[in-house]
């Protein structure tokens, strides 16, 4: 049986102007489990995680940590309380080294894993000393996950981590965020490879039509008829 | 080195570069409409903190660190008051050298 979730941005509706992207969603970040947000692009996926992380306002709906629920938190807030977001813009400022922005969040936040230790889980160990714009797009992501692991969050939001990086990367960040679920974070991940994330996650919810549906594990996902028709196209996928 | 202070010296310094920059464009402004010195007063002094903390601003949005500040648990409102810590100095600076 899943724990109870951490994070939870409930019933949340959100408007663009005339557009509107969310009517009722809801996302739940669970202690223990890789979720995956899946959808088509424009389902409002990305603008969910954004107000659950606090870099956005709904027009309505909740943002609940650990029982305490506000209409808006602040990142900084959260951020204190062990939410770290992961834009798909990236998370490192391309103006400092990377260790030396790991080194930052290790004083602010110890406990985690020492820069070092964190870049060779990675295997990109051999740039602490670059600035991540010197880096491929595939190193830079491995570069913000090792970073994840100084910080040691209590809530991983990760905004389509995996899009544009090569198969192999793909497959050492989803162990990175398998890892730490197993040390009891709550992770959360969107994007379009379907294949890799189902491959990854405990747990699937579909984000469509404003609304999201939970549909359980990733078999239970591929079994039901609206989520393959409608979003996978009815390609049949394995588990 | 402590983590947040560091990068909130890392964007006084941000500040200082943007209230230089707004500075000269000012300064530059009063010459070509040749204005006389006494229009530097107390009101231009608050535009040109406004003004350089913005531009700052709109430029640590540009390259991220804003994400990165957050995460490290840095608000909204010690990032504005670092990016207008050097801008306030300098005006405090300016009014009390210039006639």
């Amino acid at each position: 049986m899943s724990a109870s979730p951490l994070l939870v941005a409930d019933c949340i509706a959100r408007s663009f102007g005339e557009r509107r992207v969310l009517s009722a969603a809801t996302l739940r970040a669970v202690p223990g489990e890789v979720r995956t947000l899946l959808g088509r692009s424009g389902a409002g996926k990305s603008t969910l995680m954004k107000i659950a992380a606090g870099w956005m306002a709904p027009d309505s709906g909740v943002v609940r940590f650990n029982n305490d629920a506000r209409l808006r938190w602040t990142p900084s807030a959260l951020a204190r309380l062990g939410v770290f977001y992961l834009p798909d813009s990236g998370a490192l400022s391309p103006s400092l080294a990377i260790e030396r922005q790991m080194l930052m969040m290790r004083e602010r936040f110890p406990g985690g894993d020492a820069p070092l230790q964190a870049l060779r889980r990675l295997g990109v160990e051999q740039f602490a000393e670059m600035r991540p714009h010197m880096l491929s797009g595939g190193e830079q992501r491995r570069a913000e996950v090792a970073a994840i692991f100084v910080r040691r969050p209590r809530v991983l939001l990760a905004d389509e981590p995996l899009r544009g990086i090569a198969p192999i990367d793909q497959e050492r960040i989803l162990q990175a965020f398998r890892v730490l679920a197993a040390d009891g974070c709550a992770v959360v991940v969107t994007g379009h490879d379907v294949a890799a994330l189902l491959d990854g996650a405990d747990h699937v919810t579909w984000c469509t039509s404003g609304t999201t549906y939970e549909l359980g594990a990733p078999a239970d996902a591929l079994a039901h008829h609206a989520f393959s028709a409608d979003y996978l196209g009815k390609t049949p996928l394995s588990p | 080195m402590r983590g947040p202070d560091f990068i909130l010296r890392h964007l006084m310094r941000r500040g200082l570069l943007s209230w230089v920059l707004v500075r000269m464009l000012f300064a530059i402004a009063l010459f070509l409409t040749e204005s006389p010195p006494t229009a530097n007063g107390g009101l231009v002094g608050l535009g040109v903190v406004v003004f350089s903390t913005l531009v700052g601003f709109f430029e640590v949005r540009r390259v991220r660190e804003r994400v990165v500040l957050a995460n490290l648990g840095v608000s909204l409102l010690s990032m504005l008051g670092a990016l207008s810590l050097a801008a306030v100095f300098g005006e405090i600076l300016l009014a009390a050298v210039l006639p």
